[in-house]
């Protein structure tokens, strides 16, 4: 399993220091672009070098997909209600009964499958989970790195993209979710709406490429497993924020930190004390030291206060001379509640099968080699442990949980919307606080009387 | 009709009245109580401002009230402040002797007094008082009065009271909106510990403990000067508060409920009483768990007594309270009151008098008038000092007269 593992990331990696696959293999990674945004995303993506990835692109607009310079193209004839503009879900999307044979022999022998779509449009939204879940019935590990759209593009589209991202969450391996919204910082005020979408296009580009960097580099230093990764990400309910700094020189390791915080996504580093998880990656060239690694991961985890940060480090031959940080931020900023959206909760399975992984990871993280190897979810039987062993483990990881949390506390306290408690009369008034406890709260409530 | 240069009056806006005591300083400088005004307060909380128009008109009535009641006409008075925002600190100042023979002078001590009280805080604070507390020369503390004395180094302790400017403003534009001066701020616990203490007990050391509805105003006098003070924004309020809350009625009714059954402690006697709450409106009667009421008192008293407490262990200051904790204030009334606190201090407990003014009437010797009183006895310290300056002119005249009468 590790064997045909090691082929798969290697292949991932993709960043031209591997070999092409021969082609009697079967593609190890097709990269799968859905409607208009997709095929825009997958044309930036081959531009960027990814010669050892097949490309696929699927859409319902002939010239779009006449311009994209992907291997294979699939056509969707427009629906019933073509061009009602997306109104009503079902309706004026692009049928997905109708695609569902193409995307199945598209997705046919594919080893990972990863499906970039832009959600809330027409084709992306349904097509996209037409896509994933083609891609599942394979067999394939599918990732799926989707974009919300810009809150200005009405509530509809919203509403129907975070339908189709629960949808798609519920079925993929992985999601990486970056919601447009976010890119609103980065851009000028004179930027066009053309290069609007170019930058948030580049975004995603570099996210990806870092992210299977960190996962792939050649000689993993310490480990980010991707079992861990799929947990971290597949918990978190809300969009990820990414960020990306390069720098290069002798003082790299403060250069990078600065650009890391500067970026816009990053909102200076305000997000990061209330993030769920916080996944950094740092790769650098050979030359990549210990104690720079250790400098960037010190001044990051300082402005992270409680949130758990994953950390992976990495030597990578292309990137000589240079250190490159990807910081993800998961669950940071609107979370989405599972509970609103249709399916949202409906299946578990990908986060049940993550943990069923959960010895193997150990066993990952024990084998210096093998550390950074990304731990597969199509290999299903996990091994076979008596009860104390399973004890030991749930244990081991619920110590380790807990411990974490209580080394550091959150400094904001986050209010519960359960508003039961009145204060009364000093509801309005500046509240009175002593060591922690508003004392507007009646007393007998705060010491837990019962008065019955 | 009295001269109106003698009048003193003390205004408090507090949270559930609005209490203005008129005093006459006495030629030879003897205070008199000569009248009080009361009204209910609507516009505070947490002994704060809220509805400035509200407050005004209740100050209004208390002036007028006190005014008729006094037979004079109220010009200026010396108002009470309290609110979260007011909060004391100690700040030294030190200043070397320099002269020759290392003898403190009179302008030594001063300039050590001075220094104290420059104390950083920020703009929007405002300085109430600066108390003087004791000298240390060279080191060693406890001196009263160093002139004259030998040392390299005089220090002084300053008790700095001060609040934020915005907040205290909105009191005094109340009063000026009536066309009164204010002739003074004072904090409340300030003046609540000069109407209980004596002399004797300033020495000894001791707490007074302001219960009022809005607030819990506290100072600590230790070796004859104020060593502390602070407010708690927890009092009277609170606990109606808390019984409207788990008794489930409403406000007014949970105010008449703590007047009538209320008091600090849990007795055994009470377990398994209910008092059935009538109503006019023909509902069915609702029986209430005395128990619960104080139980639900009890404990929201002796939280405010704790929080106190904690702020006075970490001063250091419980193990000078020798004359023990004087309480005053309108929760000064509530039944087992002091037992409670004595429980809580571990201290003695007693309900402070307004005795250290003369001729005040018994009627107004309660706990509830204790801060107006001592506001009046701050003006007339302050008076006293001003009257020779502000008189200059007609004590040379009388001075001249008895001059001529001798010869």
């Amino acid at each position: 399993m590790q064997v045909t593992m090691e082929t798969n990331v290697t292949h991932l990696a993709a960043t031209g220091s591997v070999p092409a696959p021969s082609p009697t293999k079967p593609p190890a990674l097709k990269i799968i672009g859905i409607g208009n945004a997709g095929v825009n995303l997958v044309e930036d993506l081959r531009r960027s070098g990814w010669e050892s990835a097949s490309f696929a692109v699927v859409s319902a607009d002939r010239e779009a997909l006449a311009s994209s310079s992907a291997a294979e193209k699939i056509h969707l004839e427009p629906g019933s209600a073509a061009g009602s503009g997306g109104r009503g879900g079902e309706r004026g999307s692009r049928s997905p009964d109708n695609a569902w044979p193409k995307l199945k022999t598209l997705c046919g022998d594919v080893q990972t499958a990863l499906v970039i779509a832009g959600l809330g449009g027409r084709t992306g939204t349904s097509i996209s989970l037409a896509a994933v879940k083609a891609a599942k019935q394979a067999g394939a590990l599918t990732l799926a790195f989707v974009t919300l759209p810009f809150k200005c593009e009405g509530s509809l589209r919203q509403q129907q993209a975070q339908t189709g991202l629960a949808q798609i969450r519920a079925v993929a391996d992985v999601v990486f979710c970056l919601p447009n919204q976010k890119t609103l910082p980065l851009i000028q005020e004179e930027t066009n709406l053309v290069d609007t979408f170019k930058i948030s296009n580049q975004l995603l580009t570099d996210c990806l490429r870092s992210v299977c960097q960190a996962l792939t580099t050649n000689s993993v230093v310490m480990g980010l497993p991707f079992s861990d990764l799929c947990a971290l990400v597949q918990e978190q309910q809300g969009a990820t924020a990414f960020a990306v700094a390069e720098a290069a020189g002798t003082n790299r390791a403060c250069e990078v930190v600065e650009k890391l915080l500067k970026h816009p996504l990053v909102e200076g580093g305000r997000i990061l004390p209330e993030a769920g998880t916080i996944l950094v990656s740092v790769v650098g060239g050979p030359d990549l030291t210990m104690a720079e690694v250790n400098r960037v991961m010190e001044k990051i985890s300082g402005q992270c206060q409680g949130a758990p940060v994953v950390m992976g480090a990495g030597v990578h031959s292309s990137s000589k001379g240079k250190l490159v940080v990807v910081l993800m931020v998961t669950g940071a900023g609107e979370a989405v509640k599972p509970g609103d959206l249709p399916g949202g909760n409906s299946q578990a399975s990908s986060v049940a099968v993550s943990q069923g992984a959960v010895p193997e990871l150990d066993t990952q993280l024990l084998s210096s080699t093998a550390g950074g190897r990304p731990g597969s979810r199509f290999v299903p039987p996990p091994p076979v442990l008596s009860p104390e062993q399973r004890e030991q483990i749930i244990a081991q990881h619920a110590g380790a949980g807990a411990g974490q949390r209580k080394n550091a506390p959150r400094l904001r306290q986050a209010q519960l919307p359960l508003g039961i408690v009145s204060k009364g009369r000093f509801d309005k008034s500046e509240p009175t606080i002593h060591k922690g406890e508003d004392l507007d709260v009646p007393t007998f409530i705060r010491r837990g009387v019962a008065l019955n | 009709m009295f001269d109106p240069s003698s009048i003193i009056v003390g205004l408090e806006i507090g949270t559930s009245k609005v209490c203005a005591v008129v005093g006459e300083l006495a030629p030879d400088g003897g205070l008199n109580i000569v009248g009080v005004g009361q009204a209910r307060s609507r516009g505070v909380r947490k002994g704060e401002i809220v509805d400035a128009q509200k407050a005004e008109e209740d100050v209004r009535h208390a002036i007028v009230e006190a005014e008729q009641m006094a037979d004079v006409e109220i010009r200026s008075v010396c108002l009470g402040v309290t609110g979260s925002h007011v909060c004391g600190f100690i700040n030294r100042g030190v200043h070397p002797v320099v002269s020759a023979d290392r003898e403190i002078t009179e302008e030594d001590v001063q300039d050590a007094i001075k220094n104290a009280r420059v104390v950083n805080l920020p703009a929007q604070n405002y300085v109430l008082h600066a108390i003087r507390q004791h000298f240390y020369v060279d080191g060693h503390g406890g001196i009263t009065n160093p002139v004259g004395m030998l040392g390299a180094r005089v220090e002084v302790d300053v008790h700095v009271v001060h609040g934020n400017v915005n907040r205290l403003q909105n009191a005094i534009r109340t009063v000026k909106g009536l066309q009164l001066e204010v002739d003074d701020l004072v904090f409340n616990g300030l003046a609540s510990s000069l109407a209980l203490l004596t002399n004797e007990q300033k020495e000894l050391g001791a707490l007074v403990l302001d219960l009022g509805s809005g607030t819990t105003d506290y100072a600590v006098c230790a070796e004859g000067v104020i060593k502390h003070t602070g407010v708690l924004a927890v009092g009277g309020d609170h606990v109606s508060n808390d019984l409207a809350f788990g008794l489930k009625v409403p406000l007014s009714r949970a105010e008449q409920l703590k007047l009538e059954h209320g008091a600090a402690l849990v007795q055994d006697d009470v377990k398994g009483q209910t008092i059935t709450l009538s109503n006019e409106l023909g509902l069915h009667p609702k029986t209430i768990n005395l128990e619960h009421l104080r139980r639900i008192m009890s404990l929201r008293l002796e939280e405010t007594f704790q929080v106190v407490a904690q702020h006075l262990e970490q001063a250091g200051l419980l193990d000078y309270l020798r004359a023990g904790v004087f309480l005053c204030g309108g929760g000064a009334r509530i039944p087992h009151i002091a037992p409670l606190a004595e429980k809580v201090f571990q201290l003695p407990v007693c309900l402070g008098k307004a005795n250290s003014i003369s001729g005040l009437k018994s009627a107004l010797d309660q706990p509830e008038f204790a801060t107006a009183i001592g506001l009046v006895k701050f003006g007339s310290f302050k008076h006293r000092k001003r009257v020779p300056r502000s008189f200059f002119t007609e004590g040379i005249k009388t001075t001249l007269g008895q001059f001529f009468r001798r010869g």
